[in-house]
């Protein structure tokens, strides 16, 4: 687990946090100290228990052990409407019986604040929210990003010590929902807004995030800025997890100067060693992103390569897609931007090509037997 | 994508000729499912309002149309008091209905599957008796000797008997069991249509749990109520025969003196225009509450 | 496409049918050897079966015994008028056979083809041949002898203190509960043309009544749960609720007891000749035994029928018991009833 950033005082800690229900675990020993003004994503699939452990941090869900603690203070026993944490639902959860207005005061009501005060406050956060005039207008009567905007301005608007966004963008089209995640991006960062989220939208965990936590089986399996996921996962669960990566079995041939000799598919390629140098003779799985592949009509001298034949090309707008088929078996996928200068070359099925890795420090190498190995596998 | 214009709209006319077809065809067909149902409604509902109102307007020795029905009635103070007190207990049957229902709904939508099998048997048993077998029960527990007496007197609660059985209060009791699962069934259905997280939100920001019910769910829920009062009212004021077994002959609801006119003294004309009044009063209260109801909506996707 | 159109004409004319014959108002046309007759539930539903609907039966005639009170009978048989009326042979009680007479429901009986008619005793006769008696009831007063130490012997006994709150009375919406009206507005010297003093009374007894009900038959089942312990009753009823051994007893008031007698009547569109047989079934000899005994304890209306020993004097057989029973002026009871309702609903509240 990377640890956490060394500011003074974590806004959020969680200390071993478990939840079960019965003898399922949703979350399993969860650790995560989130600093001040940090953005932190709770990124993994359905069931993960990134759901649960939310729920966990809001209160509605006590967890079975371990410890909440929000700025210093143990929340366990802390009934959630005094925790001072606020959440925008997937739905948004606006109530549907009041004006918007209402709805932004609700919080405020809630804290018996002066009237005057209240209507001051519901009036800044309007603005925040870039819907000045819209005070008077009931949430069916907003488009989908309106009401979004809305439920932001409603919680920002108690000033919580925490945010929690529960798959705000899920119901909004992709245009809009890249627009109001920077919006939202921007609004946290501006207020320097302390906040967790959760989705299962890798993209919007890359783009929004200081750190991401892939959660797997209801752990944290790594906790790092989305670069660093990117470029080094931990294990084959995140390598097949975060974007999409060619997965290839291999076998260690031996190490010399630093580099780990693997063979793929009869090639035998020669990786800078940055994890624990392995036997000979081991079964691995190398992980090459599609990017870091490049396609050549001539043989290239000076580096290793693949022949092969292109079986599909499709065209995605910023980049060519490509699968290759090496051999009987070995099926490469290979996506190259398609202004690229020197390689202005766009390729048809059929095409003979021979196939490099751009950048050996790229690729990485992982154990076979790799929790989660088995279903990620097939390529 | 960049597929020519023209053969697109051509082939959208010629479809769109047979669209039309389909659709005629289609209506046709619709009407002519409707068809029994319409036969059904006109033979048992609209031909007899059409005779109450035949009714309520002659006279013997007038001939034409005379309102002297409506004056006898409209002017008879007993007449209106019992017109009122029919009101009244329907209202009174509402509330406890919904009183009793609002929690049990609430309950119901936060319970396993096994508890709200359990609700809604225990709920809606009672309407597969005959409302006579479940007036007979109440007379059974009711009375002077009955299940609540004994344990009243038995604890100590009461010295004597309350009297309960040909009370009106024994009748707002019987009828409240009765129009319970009518309260309770549009109450779930509006309830269960509730998003959980309008109330976790509510919570979040700073409302206890019990606030958050009362501010949130309460008033989301008021489709709910609505439909259900509705249905609980119109049942009650309409009902003949727990006012007549559970009360006793103490006293007189609409549906009573509906039956005295009609059966007891062939009086047809006093029975029609007695019904027609009630009718009309039942629909104004009805449109009342839905006129009501119309301000609890909150337009698609809000619920 | 063929198939298809046909499936759609059948489900248009079979709903269409179904809709029409559900909507031909009264019953689908009786088979020719088959009857429809009303009971009042009880024992007379028993007694019915027994007495006229078995012996029926096996002459080959199928008897249907649907229960339904009179006056519901009359109004449904008016408003079946010109159609089929809801039964052949109609039960009712001397107040409504009298409305539906003047309603002109009822068929006039060919009273030659009803031979055992003849036995009937005079005073029961009818004064237009509309109907037969079928069965004699008597109103009394039926007590709760276990619970009550006093045993009632007149109406103006139930004015006595010691019977207050075991009361009970019934609505004169019902033919017991006119009877009653009457029967105390005799007791303070009125009558049939007025029955100011009956109202007078009920009001001076109602601090002492427990219950007033709408439904004569309600009055049996609180004697036997105690709810009431002293009631204005048909004798028959109070029979009933004798014989389960809950002490009840039925007193004939020293007034002497208020006839009431049922008739047998034949509706117009009904089957004649079956209705006749089932008419004249009821007054033979063997079926007014059966029927005065349990459960249906009604009283005979013709000549010698030996009633049970404890039976005496509580069902009405023998001419010494006629002797004694009152009849009432039921025509002119008509007349006035609705407006004795309108009147009770609005005076008489416990």
């Amino acid at each position: 687990m990377t640890p956490s950033p060394t500011n003074a005082r974590p806004d959020l800690r969680l200390v071993d946090v478990s939840r079960r229900y019965g003898p399922v675990t949703a979350v399993d020993r969860v650790s995560l100290d989130v600093a001040p003004g940090e953005f932190v994503t709770l990124l993994g699939p359905s069931g993960c228990g990134k759901t649960t452990l939310l729920k966990c941090i809001a209160g509605f869900l006590p967890p079975s052990e371990g410890q909440v603690v929000l700025r210093d203070e143990v929340m366990n026993d802390v009934l959630p409407h005094l925790r001072n944490i606020g959440i925008v639902f997937q739905h948004y959860a606006l109530f549907p019986h009041m004006t918007v207005a209402d709805n932004v005061a609700f919080g405020l009501r809630m804290r018996k604040r002066a009237r005057t005060a209240i209507a001051g406050r519901v009036q800044e956060m309007l603005r925040l929210v870039r819907l000045p005039g819209f005070a008077d207008r009931y949430p069916h009567q907003l488009s989908g990003g309106q009401q979004q905007r809305v439920a932001l301005a409603r919680v920002l608007a108690v000033e919580p010590v925490l945010l929690l966004l529960d798959e705000p963008f899920g119901a909004l089209d992709k245009k809009l929902r890249v627009e109001m995640q920077l919006e939202v991006k921007q609004l946290v960062a501006l207020l320097g807004m302390t906040t967790i989220f959760v989705t299962h939208d890798q993209e919007e965990a890359m783009r929004m995030s200081d750190r991401v936590a892939i959660m797997h089986a209801g752990r944290i399996v790594q906790c790092a800025a989305p670069e660093v996921i990117y470029d080094r996962p931990c294990d084959l669960f995140v390598a097949d997890f975060i974007g999409s990566s060619n997965l290839l079995d291999g076998r260690i041939r031996g190490t010399s100067a630093g580099r780990l000799r693997v063979e793929v598919a009869g090639v035998p390629l020669e990786v800078p060693c940055h994890a624990s140098v392995r036997p000979a003779g081991e079964d691995v799985v190398v992980m090459v992103r599609p990017e870091n592949l490049a396609l050549s009509e001539t043989w290239p001298s000076d580096r290793p390569a693949w022949a092969g034949v292109v079986s599909l090309a499709l065209h995605t707008g910023p980049v060519m897609e490509y699968e290759v088929v090496v051999g009987e078996t070995w099926r490469l996928r290979v996506s190259r931007p398609r202004m690229q200068v020197e390689s202005a070359r766009v390729w048809a099925k059929g095409d003979r090509v021979a196939v490099t890795v751009v950048d050996l420090k790229a690729v990485r190498i992982f154990h076979g037997d790799t929790a989660g190995a088995t279903s990620v596998r097939s390529l | 994508m960049d597929r020519p214009l023209e053969p697109r709209d051509q082939s959208l006319s010629t479809s769109g000729a047979r669209a039309r077809r389909a659709v005629w065809s289609r209506q046709l067909r619709l009407w002519q499912l409707v068809l029994p149902a319409t036969l059904f409604l006109v033979v048992y509902f609209v031909v007899p309002l059409g005779m109450l109102f035949y009714f309520s307007v002659r006279a013997p020795g007038v001939s034409g149309v005379t309102l002297v029905h409506f004056r006898k009635l409209l002017t008879d103070t007993f007449f209106l008091q019992t017109l009122g007190l029919s009101v009244r207990l329907s209202l009174e049957v509402t509330a406890v209905a919904l009183v009793l229902g609002f929690p049990l709904a609430y309950l119901y939508t936060r319970l396993g599957p096994v508890w709200r099998l359990a609700i809604l048997f225990v709920t809606l048993l009672p309407l597969l008796t005959s409302a006579v077998v479940r007036s007979f029960a109440w007379i059974v527990i009711l009375g002077k000797h009955g299940l609540i007496n004994t344990v009243f007197i038995g604890t100590g609660l009461t010295d004597g008997p309350v009297k309960l059985l040909f009370t009106l209060d024994g009748v707002r009791i019987a009828l409240a069991q009765v129009q319970l699962p009518f309260m309770l069934l549009p109450l779930i259905n509006a309830m269960e249509q509730l998003d959980p997280s309008l109330e976790h939100a509510a919570v979040s920001l700073g409302a206890s749990q019990a606030r958050a019910f009362f501010k949130v769910t309460v008033p989301l829920s008021a489709p709910g109520v609505v439909a259900g009062a509705i249905l609980s009212f119109a049942l009650t004021i309409s009902a003949f025969i727990t006012p007549v077994m559970v009360g006793g002959g103490s006293f007189n609801v609409m549906p009573t003196l509906i039956y005295q006119s009609a059966i007891v003294t062939l009086d047809w004309s006093t029975a029609s225009t007695t019904a027609l009044i009630l009718l009309v009063v039942a629909l104004a209260v009805v449109w009342g509450g839905m006129t009501l109801g119309r301000r609890f909506r909150y337009g698609p996707g809000s619920a | 496409m063929p198939t298809r159109r046909i499936s759609r004409r059948e489900v248009l004319v079979g709903g269409t049918a179904v809709a029409l014959a559900a909507a031909v108002p009264g019953r689908a046309a009786a088979q020719a050897k088959e009857l429809v007759a009303n009971t009042y539930g009880g024992g007379w539903e028993a007694g019915h079966r027994a007495a006229i609907a078995q012996p029926l039966e096996k002459r080959g005639i199928k008897v249907t015994l649907v229960s339904m009170l009179a006056a519901e009978l009359v109004a449904r048989t008016k408003a079946s008028a010109g159609g089929r009326p809801p039964v052949d042979v109609a039960l009712v009680d001397d107040g409504p056979f009298l409305l539906a007479v003047k309603e002109g429901v009822f068929q006039q009986l060919p009273m030659d083809r009803i031979p055992n008619a003849r036995r009937v005793y005079a005073k029961y006769r009818a004064k237009e041949p509309f109907g037969v008696p079928i069965g004699a009831s008597q109103i009394g007063i039926a007590y709760n002898a276990r619970t009550l130490k006093t045993r009632p012997e007149s109406w103006a006994d139930l004015w006595k203190p010691e019977y207050k709150g075991h009361i009970g009375l019934s609505t004169p919406a019902s033919t017991l509960g006119t009877v009653t009206l009457l029967s105390f507005a005799r007791l303070r010297g009125g009558h049939e043309g007025n029955v100011e003093p009956g109202f007078e009374a009920v009001k001076s007894l109602l601090p002492s009544v427990s219950s007033i009900q709408a439904v004569p038959a309600n009055l049996r089942t609180l004697l036997e749960r105690g709810e009431i312990n002293i009631a204005p009753m048909w004798h028959h009823d109070t029979t009933i609720v004798k014989m389960k051994g809950t002490g009840v007893e039925f007193v004939l008031p020293k007034e002497g007891g208020i006839a009431g007698l049922a008739w047998l009547a034949i509706t117009k569109g009904a089957n004649t000749d079956l209705a006749l047989e089932y008419l004249n079934q009821g007054l033979e000899p063997d079926s007014q035994k059966l029927m005065a005994g349990a459960p249906s304890y009604i009283g005979p209306v013709i000549e010698g029928i030996e009633v049970a020993p404890e039976l005496r004097g509580i069902v009405p057989a023998t001419p010494a018991d006629l002797e004694r029973l009152k009849t009432l002026d039921w025509p002119k009871i008509n007349e006035q009833r609705a407006e004795w309702i309108a009147r009770w609903n609005r005076e008489i509240k416990v």
